[in-house]
């Protein structure tokens, strides 16, 4: 059988030949994996049997174990050419295998192997390429994105803030392509609408906010684009809902209200210094009504715990006591009954978050959920976060980041992904492998340390 | 906030045509408050079929209904009465058609289900708290017309009708779910009574109640036991005002799914929450502590079967400290949860500490 030449060359001219020895390996690979590590296949394959998802899963992690025996035999190969024997092969697998998923240390004669087979590297230049050409206009978007139509404004932020991530200080064409696409996005009621001609919505205008913002770093004029007194009269007015629990906000007028809403209201306020106690009150017993059975937050009363909505809750509670709305007490009151939830949606085999319980794996919780997780301090698993990431959803030929492996990547992806590789350098207890060097991320707001601060310096709190 | 992939299928002149859609979304978002109701209805029908995600186009055509409704009401005179009222039939029929046609092809539209949600909130009578003119200007959360009941009923039923069918598709579509919800509270709240007469068989009856969130749950529960949202709406369900939920039938129910499906996550979440509603108060009385034991001894089996079972083990744990048996638990956390899941330990080791620290409670 042929395998590819490993990660850093995915399309090169030939595969190799595997030795019979490690294609007899290559065949039991799952065998291997399983017996190898015990404690991770705590929840068997045949979990979800006959249901879907759990064909979806079961797809999911073979393709990570044959990413990772993939780049094991081309090491192997490389490293010791033809081998006879299949059991010191073998041991020498188990080995790696475990080196990668349980991070053991490990001081005998194969470590340069070992570190070959574990390192992952952040492949800036690919990714940036990726972004390449979009603020400035120089690429067109491609029709997947006919869909985001009404989401522009997020394209934007996705792209600056992953950029920004990248320590790619944006061109002047591409601080005024921001600049000038937010100001035709701009409605004269206050608020931005997620493409020209739409009307504001509150996503719409803090994806808007947040480009701006890492725009500024090169053109302060950024800062100008944005109407905050409008914004806020906007808000408070056509905004903000009355509810029997409490108040929250809607996306438009007329349009839904949830939490995603209710965060992008708070944190657009807070970052531009207009968040008023009449804008907040009644929000926090609002957002206490959305706590489900297990301790999680849905996205509206009654809604399935969900980690984008629980991000949201937890990221305005703490926007509410950052402002002095809410006391230590009543914070942690709110945040303690979700901490279990939060510790139970890391998937150690994968290494990365699940939406929700019994869902698959998506790149882009390493953000939603890996920040609710730094904001209510509960620990996750940094170094497994970051093999999810870095090995099975980084796309090196490409560039960009994907959900999961066998999907393309995306601009929404890559933001979340790298966002999320910025926490887990945050919070990595150190191991012997290279770190890779990253920005600190503010995770309430998404935005680098910098940026936020920034902001902050200009508007004021 | 998924970029949404889209299949389109491949020919040429395929880059032209994603020009042509890009330009006519264009042009109609420009020129929707300039052109005439009716003209902007038809035309953004076909962009919103293709894509739903358009909200402004759906507010507008809210404001164009509402217009369309407040000028024909200020004309009406006693005998054109009725003709307004199969008018505004026949314009909701058209609404409820394009967003199902939307919610078929993009069953994960934020902006369609509130566009679905708001027509629907017409059967409920708006005399309670009625919008005033001036709401109705600002922009209101329902349309400004009332539903008569017999069409509401009907409304209300095919609602229950599709959110059962998306469900069915995407059993997890927590947007189909929390509609099929909001729809019934509306039902309760406009006082409707569903009508079984035209219903062929089992799966087209439905309840204007929360036992028709019972039932679906079950239907749901009875393809897949490991579906997590259909164990959370029954959560809903059950603290619901009026629901007959019984506790020992949901109680055994739960049990057989333990033993078909020990390591699904779902069965356990939902039996911890179970057993927390039923120790419930502080009062911890005999009749409580007796069932709380009962259910021990049925996790004491289960584990003789799968020693290794550690959502049984953690509920075993919760149910001891229940009943008062902190060292029980303490020891399961430190000594068995900690060997069989070690890249949990430091979360087991903390809550052994923890029920250790309960016990020296006076």
């Amino acid at each position: 059988m042929k395998v590819g030449n490993g990660p850093e060359k995915e399309n090169s001219e030939e595969p190799q030949q595997l030795s019979p020895v490690l294609s007899a390996l290559f065949a039991r690979r799952y065998e291997i994996c399983r017996e190898a590590l015990p404690g991770l296949f705590f929840d068997p394959w045949s979990e979800w049997e006959g249901s879907p998802t759990a064909q979806e899963q079961n797809l999911v992690e073979r393709n990570i174990i044959d990413i990772d025996f993939g780049r094991a035999a081309y090491l192997l190969h490389r490293q010791f050419g033809p081998i006879e024997d299949e059991r010191t092969v073998e041991l020498l697998l188990v080995r790696l295998i475990k080196c990668l998923y349980l991070r053991i240390a490990d001081s005998s004669s194969h470590s340069r192997l070992i570190v070959d087979f574990c390192h992952d590297v952040l492949n800036r230049e690919c990714h940036l390429e990726y972004l390449d050409g979009i603020l400035d206009s120089r690429r067109e978007l491609g029709e997947e994105y006919l869909s985001l139509e009404a989401s522009q404004t997020w394209i934007l932020y996705w792209i600056a803030h992953s950029m920004d991530i990248l320590d790619h200080c944006l061109s002047d064409a591409e601080a005024l392509g921001i600049i000038n696409f937010c100001e035709s996005c701009r409605s004269e009621k206050g608020g931005f609408g997620g493409g020209p001609g739409h009307r504001p919505h509150a996503a719409a205008t803090f994806a808007a906010v947040s480009a701006l913002c890492i725009a500024a770093n090169q053109q302060p004029e950024a800062y100008d684009i944005i109407e905050r007194q409008k914004f806020l009269h906007w808000a408070s007015h056509e905004l903000k809902t009355k509810l029997p629990e409490g108040s929250a906000f809607r996306v438009s007028r007329d349009g839904e209200y949830d939490v995603r809403a209710t965060y992008c209201v708070l944190a657009t306020a807070s970052l531009l210094g207009v968040l008023t106690r009449d804008l907040t009150a009644d929000v926090a017993s609002w957002i206490s009504s959305l706590r489900s059975f297990d301790g999680g937050f849905g996205g509206e009363p009654s809604n399935e715990a969900h980690g984008g909505y629980t991000f949201c809750a937890i990221a305005c509670l703490k926007i509410l006591h950052d402002a002095g709305y809410l006391c230590d007490e009543e914070f942690e009151k709110l945040v303690s009954p979700s901490r279990h939830w939060l510790q139970s949606r890391q998937r150690l085999l994968e290494g990365g978050f699940q939406g929700r319980t019994n869902k698959l794996v998506d790149s882009c919780y390493a953000f939603w959920l890996g920040a609710a997780c730094k904001i209510a301090e509960v620990p996750f698993n940094a170094a497994a976060l970051e093999r999810y990431l870095l090995r099975y959803c980084q796309d090196t030929k490409n560039g960009g980041f994907r959900d999961k492996p066998g999907a393309d990547p995306d601009f929404y992806h890559t933001c979340y992904a790298l966002s999320g590789l910025c926490l887990t350098a945050q919070s990595q207890a150190s191991t012997e492998y290279i770190k890779t060097p990253l920005p600190e991320i503010n995770p309430v707001y998404n935005l680098t340390k910098s940026t936020f601060c920034a902001a902050r310096d200009f508007f004021g709190s | 906030m998924h970029g949404i992939r889209r299949s389109f299928v491949d020919s040429t002149g395929e880059e032209d045509l994603y020009e042509q859609w890009s330009t006519e979304t264009r042009q109609l978002l420009q020129q929707r408050r300039a052109l005439p109701l009716e003209r902007f209805l038809e035309c953004s029908e076909t962009i919103l079929l293709r894509n739903p995600e358009e909200y402004s186009l759906w507010n507008r055509r809210k404001e164009c209904l509402i217009e369309w409704y407040l000028r024909s009401k200020s004309l009406e005179t006693v005998a054109s009465g009725t003709l307004v009222q199969e008018s505004l039939r026949e314009r909701c029929e058209t609404e409820f058609r394009v967003t199902e046609g939307s919610l078929r092809q993009n069953p994960k539209s934020y902006a369609t289900w509130a566009h679905r949600l708001w027509l629907l909130r017409s059967a409920v009578p708006s005399t309670a708290t009625g919008p005033s003119p001036a709401t109705i200007q600002r922009g209101c959360t329902r349309p400004p017309w009332t539903l008569p009941s017999d069409y509401a009923v009907e409304c209300v039923r095919r609602e229950l009708v599709l959110c059962r069918q998306l469900i069915s598709l995407d059993d997890r579509n927590f947007l189909g779910w929390r509609h099929l919800v909001e729809v019934l509270r509306l039902a309760r709240n406009a006082g409707l009574r569903s009508t079984n007469e035209v219903a062929t068989d089992r799966t087209d009856s439905v309840d204007f109640d929360i036992s028709f969130l019972f039932r679906v749950t079950q239907e749901v529960l009875n393809r897949n036991s490991c579906n997590y949202t259909a164990y959370h709406y029954r959560s809903v369900a059950a603290t619901e005002p009026d629901n007959k939920l019984d506790w020992s039938l949901e109680l055994d129910a739960l049990h057989q799914a333990m033993y078909t499906e020990p390591n699904d996550q779902s069965v356990w979440f939902y039996y911890h929450w179970l057993i927390e509603q039923l120790s419930g108060s502080k009062e911890s009385n005999g009749a409580t502590l007796r069932s709380l034991e009962a259910e021990v001894q049925i996790l004491d089996s289960l584990l003789e079967l799968e020693p290794r079972a550690r959502w049984a083990l953690e509920a075993k744990a919760q149910l001891l400290v229940y009943l008062g048996r902190y060292q029980e638990a303490a020891c399961i956390c430190r000594e068995q949860l900690a060997s069989i899941d070690p890249m949990r330990k430091h979360m087991y080791v903390e809550l052994a500490d923890q029920y250790s620290c309960q016990d020296r409670e006076p």
